[in-house]
């Protein structure tokens, strides 16, 4: 399937913090996520868009994940911090 | 005249209250956990609580699905017996309801007394309602103390309503057929207070959903914890103001 930004951006993402897809579910669940497993996994994956919350939650589960490896942010957001 | 009120009593009636929530079907166990989480919380952040609970509705059917102890219990039994008080009131009306003064209450007359005689003197309830509008009951805290909740506690108790909703219609996917993983409801908990947190600022700030949730996680990375961490020290400032 012909990946969009965001989900290349997320899913590389997703692949160098170490977590796994449910893992990464979780911690976005716990930021108050809206999205379904399923509809996650479609995000991953290109196959739908998650809207500009939805991304800055799963872009901060993946930053807050590379916080405890050590790193800092390095998933951008869509919306500038204040 | 009394109307008689069917009490949900078989385990598999509550799933059956959820069926068409979702196109799943719910264990019991799975919601009471999941709203237990909720009103223990709601406990914890607002302080004047003696007992919390929720109370589900479907097709006349009235349950108290969570609660913190046995006297919230028997006073929504009451209610339901009665067909008569405040989370009834704010299901069929969808608006919020306040008692500062179980004495001085005259809106519920046959409740208020036994429900005073039960030790209740103040209490708020607010309608659980699902984004699509459909309301599933009533959200409820009360208070041995007089004039115990304010306008913002009710604001704060409609956010736990609101999030009770939402992880109502999103959890049966991630738990077995034993119930909730220890690790579902620490998540549970974790994102229903950082949802009061977002509530508040969005109430406090007049700012929407993306720019609290911007606000909070700038905090975070500037302080170099975790969004969760500020959200919990937002919420319990808030809940416990520290004196000037």
């Amino acid at each position: 399937m012909a990946g969009n930004t965001d989900a290349m951006v997320l899913e590389s993402g997703r692949r160098n913090s170490g977590l796994t897809v449910d893992e990464l579910w979780l911690r976005y669940f716990e930021l108050t996520g809206e999205a379904s497993l399923l509809e996650l996994e479609a995000y991953l994956q290109g196959a739908l868009i998650p809207d500009p919350l939805q991304f800055d939650m799963i872009a901060h589960a993946l930053n807050e994940r590379f916080m405890e490896l050590g790193h800092d942010h390095p998933i951008p957001y869509r919306e500038e911090a204040g | 005249m009394r109307f008689s009120v069917t009490a949900v009593s078989e385990p598999n009636q509550l799933a059956d209250l959820f069926a068409r929530l979702s196109g799943l079907v719910f264990s019991e166990q799975t919601v009471r956990s999941s709203l237990q989480i909720t009103v223990n919380l709601m406990h914890e952040v607002l302080p004047a609580t003696q007992g919390a609970g929720v109370t589900l509705i479907r097709e006349g059917k009235k349950l108290t699905a969570a609660h913190t102890d046995e006297v919230v219990k028997r006073v929504d039994a009451l209610q339901y017996e009665l067909d008569e008080g405040p989370c009834l009131s704010a299901f069929k009306d969808g608006s919020p309801y306040r008692i500062d003064s179980m004495e001085m209450e005259d809106r519920w007359p046959r409740w208020a007394p036994e429900a005073r005689g039960m030790g209740m003197r103040s209490a708020i309830s607010v309608p659980l309602t699902v984004p699509d509008d459909r309301r599933l009951g009533a959200v409820k805290a009360y208070s041995e103390q007089l004039a115990a909740f304010d306008e913002q506690d009710v604001r704060i108790l409609q956010m736990f309503a609101a999030q009770a909703a939402i992880v109502l219609a999103n959890v049966l996917s991630h738990s077995d057929a034993a119930g909730m993983s220890e690790r579902l409801k620490s998540a549970l908990r974790t994102r229903q207070e950082i949802a009061v947190a977002m509530g508040i600022l969005m109430e406090r700030d007049k700012v929407g959903e993306d720019q609290a949730f911007t606000l909070l996680r700038g905090s975070a990375h500037r302080n170099n914890v975790k969004l969760h961490r500020v959200a919990s020290d937002l919420v319990s400032e808030v809940a416990n103001p520290t004196p000037r």
